[in-house]
């Protein structure tokens, strides 16, 4: 196998170079290395949009999960992608209109301005950080994974680590947003093959779905039904999750900027429609490895799991291109969400565009060197990670709607209830005070509290003459 | 107008239903994973069903949505 990475590996750093230099700008400007010329169509659009959401946590991560949590896994993002669809469309074409009239730069800048007061942006700004650097992470953490699979004695963890982020730095430091995306464009396409000929031939293995899933039911029942085998899917787990997944395009930056700088709204709507066909496609085979590995490698341990199905049990052409793609992968995903971070910052910088873009381009190093600390500090599942990111940008979200769709100035009263909700949920995933009151996760009281708050400004809103 | 605005209003109410009905036995029934589609457990079939639901009625949502100057 390891003739057949090299050779796919070359391939892919000389397509990488080739697009970093058919897109490096003589001179770099906002609209042009942050937004790429805000002027994007429905292919790109879709592909890289794709490739921001679908990434080392869907094709490491979920197999993983639907290995021991079962079929339940399908309900908790399939199911909720397809949510967030309909709110691309009803809720995304309203945002990315009036985004675009009000000069979008980023969305902490828009916040500033929406609220009148710098310190609301700021809140968004630190909201992402904090929670966006554990989500890039998982997509470093997932690729190490799999390298260290590959090349057990080659490197360490950490090792593996570093090269990822300090590829991932160079190439949106020389690109900007559009060589990130035609990247996007390039691993989507990868791993979309790649992803269904693993699945298929995971199938095969078993003869036909319905003999895989009779052997499931023959091994762990469990696995076939809800709340599954640990007991995790439960309603209140799916109304966490459905929350904090439908709503990314807005409280994640680096999907916000993708879906303000489509060309149209036409783009957006089939782009929309285009990410939920492309959702369903994606994670339908990450169910088939799971129950694979549920039935051959129930009892070992994640990395020898996914050392077999993505490598070992295939043939060496595709585990190289697997590896190939995962790597691209996690490279496209994580470069959008550093640079979405240091876009977020440049909206809030007031200097001139230059000494802008210089803060910033220092800053996505910051990041991604911050996101490298944190992956290799960080012990937790891939998918956990992910919904604890999901979950801390998605109390965000009463802050970006109310500010981006009220007509009127909103008060203060949702920016200071988003500090506390977010000051909360930091304090308890540090165990300063519980997760859970009683059978109450304290997001469902968070997101309860804030629904109520965006309620009552939205009532006082609609009173003020 | 008020045509497109009553269709929207329905998708609405039936996105509302759907994400309602997400999260009941009609979706994730504990324990339960007859009937069977083509082998595939209930949740695991039914879950594709909504998936598709919801992308239908988006598709639907987005022939009606006019927003911002580049919509005819």
């Amino acid at each position: 196998m390891i003739t057949s990475f090299i050779i796919a590996g070359i391939i892919y750093v000389t397509i990488l170079i080739f697009l970093a230099r058919r897109t490096r700008l003589k001179e770099k400007t906002t609209s042009n290395y942050l937004l790429a010329g805000g002027n994007l169509g429905m292919l790109l659009g879709l592909f890289t949009t794709a490739a921001t959401i679908f990434s080392a946590f869907t094709v490491i991560g979920m197999p993983d999960f639907f290995r021991i949590h079962g079929i339940g896994s399908w309900i908790f993002l399939a199911v909720a992608d397809a949510m967030l669809v309909y709110l691309l469309i009803r809720v995304g074409m309203v945002i990315r209109s009036r985004a675009r009239s009000l000069d979008y730069q980023g969305m902490a800048g828009l916040l500033a301005n929406a609220y009148g007061y710098k310190f609301v942006g700021l809140i968004a700004f630190v909201g992402v950080v904090i929670f966006l650097v554990p989500y890039i992470s998982v997509q470093i953490k997932g690729v190490s994974t799999f390298l260290s699979a590959a090349f057990p004695e080659a490197l360490p963890h950490w090792g593996w680590k570093t090269i990822i982020v300090a590829i991932m730095i160079v190439y949106s430091e020389v690109g900007g947003l559009r060589a990130i995306m035609y990247n996007d464009t390039l691993q989507g396409i990868v791993l979309f093959i790649v992803i269904w000929v693993i699945g298929l031939n995971c199938i095969s293995e078993f003869g036909s779905v319905a003999g895989m899933f009779q052997r499931v039911e023959s091994l762990n029942a469990d696995l076939l039904s809800v709340p599954g085998p640990n007991g995790l899917f439960t309603v209140q787990f799916y109304v966490i999750s459905a929350i904090s997944i439908a709503i990314l395009p807005f409280t994640q930056p680096q999907i916000s900027t993708r879906i303000i700088i489509m060309k149209s709204n036409s783009a957006l709507r089939r782009m929309a429609i285009g990410l939920g066909v492309f959702a369903v496609l994606v994670i339908l085979p990450t169910m088939f490895m799971g129950m694979y590995g549920a039935i051959l490698y129930s009892d070992v341990p994640r990395d020898e799991f996914i050392g077999h199905v993505l490598l070992y049990d295939q043939a060496p052409a595709i585990a190289a291109l697997g590896l190939i793609g995962l790597i691209a992968a996690a490279i496209s995903t994580s470069d959008s969400q550093i640079f979405a971070l240091g876009t977020e910052l440049r909206s809030l910088l007031s200097s001139s565009d230059k000494e802008a873009l210089a803060t910033t381009r220092i800053f996505i190093a910051v990041f991604g060197i911050a996101a490298l600390v944190f992956s290799i500090l960080s012990i937790e599942h891939l998918v956990s990670l992910a919904l604890t990111s999901f979950s801390g940008t998605a109390l965000l979200a009463p802050l970006i709607l109310t500010g981006l769709l009220s007509k009127k100035k909103p008060g203060l009263l949702i920016p200071i209830a988003t500090i506390l909700a977010l000051v909360i949920f930091i304090l308890s995933l540090m165990n300063f005070i519980p997760g859970r009151f009683g059978t109450v996760d304290i997001r469902m009281i968070l997101f309860a509290s804030l629904a109520i708050v965006t309620g009552i400004e939205i009532i006082r809103l609609k009173t003020q003459p | 107008m008020k045509k497109r605005n009553n269709i929207l209003k329905l998708t609405d109410l039936i996105f509302v239903l759907i994400t309602v009905a997400s999260f009941t036995g009609v979706l994730i029934p504990a324990g339960k994973f007859t009937p069977k589609l083509m082998g595939a457990p209930y949740t695991a079939w039914m879950g594709v069903v909504f998936c598709f639901a919801y992308i239908l009625l988006a598709y639907i949502a987005s022939k009606y949505q006019k927003e911002g100057p580049d919509d005819n």
